[in-house]
């Protein structure tokens, strides 16, 4: 197997747009690409891209490690997949062991070779092709403006911290561990308790774990804990509901916010954290995440 | 920022008449769909359209969803209408068309969900899924020679498992005689690979039809572990189809009776019950 290349060729890029006018003069922010967001009908969000030729659908996925596609588009584009000697987990739990290598990848302006793309048999019937991770997304400053329906790719540099530029109002900067998988994870703070909590917008909703819930403060006997669903041998596996009040990040606030509780077999340690957030939570906000700044800068989603 | 207090759930935060409302109340919407509560869903979803601020996509999403949780209220008449609305926004999306070739099958319109199907499967040519719908739909429309044809172009891969126990259905139903299961493999570089569904459920179901197990052997795989609720469902379809293409129609009504009652939702067999239901004396 040869060696895995993995770079987007940005000599490729065409001229970007014209800089930001809110920008001060030398500080512009250099937009590379902007895409249409399509909603899929649980909240989570795809754009158009390019594979070799054939325009598809992919899905958002900072909680994803690598590009992943069906293997009907791996028919479409005539690719015949490899084994993988690194095997990768995939949506639903799914193993993924099998990959391509897309010779070409456009992501709007952005044209990438030689793309490593797992196969994941799961995600046919989402209604999309593939999934984009943070093997590609994390070479960017990734902009997602859900309310107003774009998702916007931004060159890294730039001064530090002069990226907000659809408002005039009141941001949030908030610092980010970037796992070396490429998952994003932020201090936030559930009913009064602050904890670490992986960004994730390839999941439906948000789920914490059992340890973790214990941990601040959610009682076992707690009348307030309801389980809603048991599964798995002697039903190991359990949810749960719980009421929690409020999750801050900064002091941007999230009432009565849903999360779902998972026993620890299930999530625990999972992408990294205790705590996903997933687009439930994640849409009602803009997101500006400066993977090489290791910040995201957040308003509400609709702020301008 | 100081405080900026978002509305989550807290549905009194989301003032109807405030510029981007309809995204608030979409989100609402959209959350409620996903914990499956499909009447308060309904209801954030009236007010999002209504709110009339919807940018095409999310309009889409909205009819889309509204659709689909009228869909799992029972009401596909109402469901086909929004995604028939869905689609004058989208019309090419082929999830919307999937949805509203089910919504149609549910409302016993089945020349809509054929032309539907129809419409899919051009756009998909290579989709066995849908050839695998207008099997079953074709099936209901008493066209088993049909059914018939449409499962068995899901079989040219090999045999994937409910394609090749509902071409064998197709089959007993014009007195033919069963085909041999020839388990599909995928050849992934030179590896040889059984598919998943060919080295656990529902193989027995596929040993029974072929007179290598018996019915209280297939209810021993069904508790096997703990995750029995859809196999057990299942098990009780398929043996009464197999009791009921028998003649055994005594035995086969309780085992429809509990595949109805007992199927998730959203399993075919729920739906297939439910039908063959009608028409069981």
């Amino acid at each position: 197997m040869r060696a895995i290349a993995m770079a987007l060729l940005l000599a490729l890029v065409q001229p970007a747009f014209a800089a930001e006018k809110a920008q001060p003069s030398g500080c512009a922010l250099e937009r590379y690409s902007s895409m249409p967001i399509s909603t899929l009908s649980d909240g989570r969000i795809a754009i158009p891209v390019t594979v070799q030729g054939r325009n598809a659908s992919f899905m958002v996925d900072t909680g994803g490690v690598s590009a992943t596609m069906t293997m009907q588009l791996a028919k479409d584009i005539d690719k015949a997949p490899k084994p993988a000697a690194r095997w990768l987990g995939g949506v639903g739990g799914s193993l993924l062991t099998t990959f391509i290598y897309a010779d070409s990848f456009s992501i709007g302006r952005l044209t990438g070779k030689d793309l490593i793309v797992y196969i994941d048999p799961r995600i046919n019937g989402m209604g999309i092709d593939g999934t984009l991770a943070p093997d590609m997304l994390g070479r960017f400053d990734v902009d997602i403006d859900f309310a107003r329906g774009t998702l916007s790719l931004f060159s890294p540099s730039h001064c530090p911290g002069k990226v907000v530029y659809w408002t005039q109002g009141e941001h949030i900067t908030v610092p980010m561990d970037v796992a070396p998988s490429g998952h994003i994870r932020v201090p936030v703070t559930v009913d009064g308790k602050t904890v670490m909590a992986t960004l994730d917008t390839g999941s439906v909703i948000s789920v914490m774990s059992m340890s973790l819930a214990k941990s601040i403060g959610v009682a076992e006997n707690s009348p307030d804990l309801k389980l809603k669903r048991s599964y798995g041998i002697n039903g190991r596996f359990k949810e749960y509901s719980y009421p929690f009040k409020t999750l801050a990040l900064d002091g941007l606030t999230v009432t009565n916010p849903h999360i779902k509780l998972l026993s620890d077999e299930m999530l625990g340690g999972k992408l990294g954290s205790d705590l996903i957030l997933g687009v439930g939570i994640l849409r009602q906000l803009h997101l500006y995440i400066s993977y090489k700044e290791e910040k995201i800068y957040i308003t509400p989603a609709l702020a301008n | 920022m100081r405080r900026t207090v978002l509305a989550a759930l807290a549905v009194a935060m989301v003032a109807d008449s405030a510029a981007g409302a309809g995204y608030s109340l979409l989100n609402v919407g959209i959350d409620y769909l996903n914990q499956e509560r499909y009447s308060d869903a309904i209801v954030w979803l009236d007010k999002a359209i209504a709110a009339g601020d919807l940018n095409p996509d999310q309009s889409h999403v909205a009819y889309v969803d509204r659709g689909l949780a009228y869909s799992m209220q029972q009401q596909p008449d109402k469901a086909a209408s929004d995604f028939t609305s869905a689609l004058a926004i989208m019309p090419d999306d082929p999830q919307t068309i999937a949805e509203r070739a089910s919504a149609y099958i549910e409302a016993n319109q089945p020349d809509k969900a054929m032309n539907d199907l129809a419409d899919l499967q051009k756009k998909s040519p290579h989709n066995v899924s849908i050839a695998f719908q207008r099997g079953l739909l074709d099936w209901e429309m008493g066209h088993y020679a049909d059914a018939g044809n449409a499962f068995s172009e899901t079989l040219a891969d090999g045999n994937y498992a409910y394609s090749w126990l509902w071409f064998q259905l197709a089959r007993l139903k014009q007195g033919q005689e069963l085909s041999i299961f020839r388990p599909q493999t995928w050849d992934i570089a030179g590896l040889h690979i059984k598919a998943t569904s060919q080295v656990g459920w529902p193989m027995p179901l596929i040993s029974f039809y072929q007179g290598e197990m018996d019915e209280a052997a297939v209810y021993s795989a069904v508790q096997k572990d703990g995750e029995n609720e859809g196999r057990l469902c299942e098990a009780n379809f398929y043996i009464a189809e197999w009791r009921a293409l028998h003649g055994d129609v005594t035995a086969a009504k309780p085992m429809m009776e509990k595949a109805e009652s007992d199927c998730p939702m959203n399993y075919i067999e729920r739906h297939m019950a439910k039908f063959e239901l009608r028409k069981l004396p």
